[in-house]
């Protein structure tokens, strides 16, 4: 875990990264809206992988929602949950 | 060949137990400050608005009407843990309540709350109730206890500065861009990122020589105040309190394992209540 990107539990990498994460979510009606962490989280940590439970939340919260895109800035990556039905 | 025949022996060592003793002291008082950060977190957990992040399914969840009951238990547990009354049961079930608390959740991990669960198990297991306790003053413990715990307790000490020194060994760390971010400076703005930059190499450093100086006898002492003086600074400058006072009190505490003093020999015969011979390897440990 020390040679990836981003900070990871039980490895003591303390203020080591900066997290870069951004999650979005899509509407049917095709629009995106980018969600603040701090409203939807217990606690914020850099070493979360929020993707796959914040999906399951937002699905379930907001009205129409087709789609949760969780996107990491610094890595360039994004991983993309379809809500399902 | 002799560091090999050290490690053999180490099941059969014993250590002072004065420093691990306060060291107990300072990791119970710290899991009675836990207590404030977790709190809260615990029955936002039970807030339906909020995500949660189970760490392990099918993990009993705690009830939100048992949060009470189980931050009581902990305070009471920590209590007992740092006067060292019925240190060992005490352990135990503080043992237990944070190794279930880092399992419950994602969200309520930090890397304070991990160490605060391996050095209790630690000074359970090294029977750290035997000196500066209730327990040593009614029972009349020995002066000695399991040197091995006292050098895991050391080890976790140069895991921790050494997996943090190399883990900020990335581009965005050395920039000075983190610490940018972390710094609660007045004039921030007008610091050059040159000195961000410096900073951040210093900090690596720094984290460098506490996981290996502790381990020379001669250079201890300046680890210590190098060491105190760091999380001073990372107290005074940065944005995350109280998490980061309370992983000070941990750090603080596990430096005084490296205070113990370890039998040269194997002790094979039951503990007595004799004085330990320190002698020069033991002090250097």
């Amino acid at each position: 875990m020390l040679t990836k990107p981003g900070t990871y539990p039980f490895g003591w990498q303390m203020f080591s990264d900066l997290a870069g994460n951004r999650f979005e979510v899509l509407t049917s009606d095709g629009n995106a809206r980018t969600i603040d962490l701090a409203e939807h989280a217990v606690r914020q940590r850099d070493d979360v992988d929020y993707g796959p439970y914040l999906a399951d939340h937002l699905c379930r919260i907001v009205p129409d929602a087709s789609e949760v895109v969780a996107s990491n800035l610094l890595a360039e990556t994004a991983q993309r949950f379809p809500c399902a039905g | 060949m002799r560091r090999l025949a050290v490690l053999r022996e180490l099941p059969d060592r014993r250590a002072s137990a004065g420093p691990t003793g306060l060291a107990r002291l300072g990791v119970g008082a710290a899991a009675i400050v836990e207590v404030s950060e977790v709190m809260p977190l615990l029955h936002r957990l039970h807030d339906p608005s909020l995500v949660t992040a189970p760490r392990i399914a099918g993990l009993p969840t705690l009830p939100a009407a048992g949060v009470g009951l189980f931050l009581g238990i902990w305070v009471l547990a920590a209590l007992a843990f740092c006067v060292g009354w019925n240190t060992r049961p005490a352990g135990t079930v503080l043992s237990g309540l944070l190794i279930y608390t880092l399992a419950l959740d994602h969200q309520l991990y930090t890397n304070h709350l991990y160490l605060m669960a391996l050095l209790t198990v630690l000074l359970t297991l090294a029977d750290s109730g035997a000196a500066v306790s209730v327990d040593s003053r009614r029972k009349g413990r020995p002066l000695t206890i399991p040197a091995w715990p006292v050098v895991l307790i050391r080890l976790q000490v140069s895991i921790v500065y050494l997996f943090a020194a190399v883990a900020k060994l990335n581009v965005m760390y050395l920039s000075g861009l983190v610490l940018r971010y972390q710094l609660r400076l007045p004039g921030l703005d007008s610091i050059p990122p040159a000195l961000f930059a410096l900073a951040a190499i210093g900090s690596v450093l720094t984290e460098l020589f506490l996981g290996l100086a502790f381990w020379n006898r001669r250079l201890r002492p300046v680890a210590c105040v190098v060491g105190v003086g760091f999380h001073l600074t990372i107290l005074i400058t940065m944005r995350v309190m109280p998490d980061l006072l309370t992983f000070a009190l941990l750090m603080g505490s596990a430096y005084l394992s490296f205070f113990s003093s370890i039998s040269s020999a194997p002790v094979r015969q039951p503990a007595s209540r004799g004085r330990l011979e320190a002698t020069p390897e033991g002090a250097a440990g």
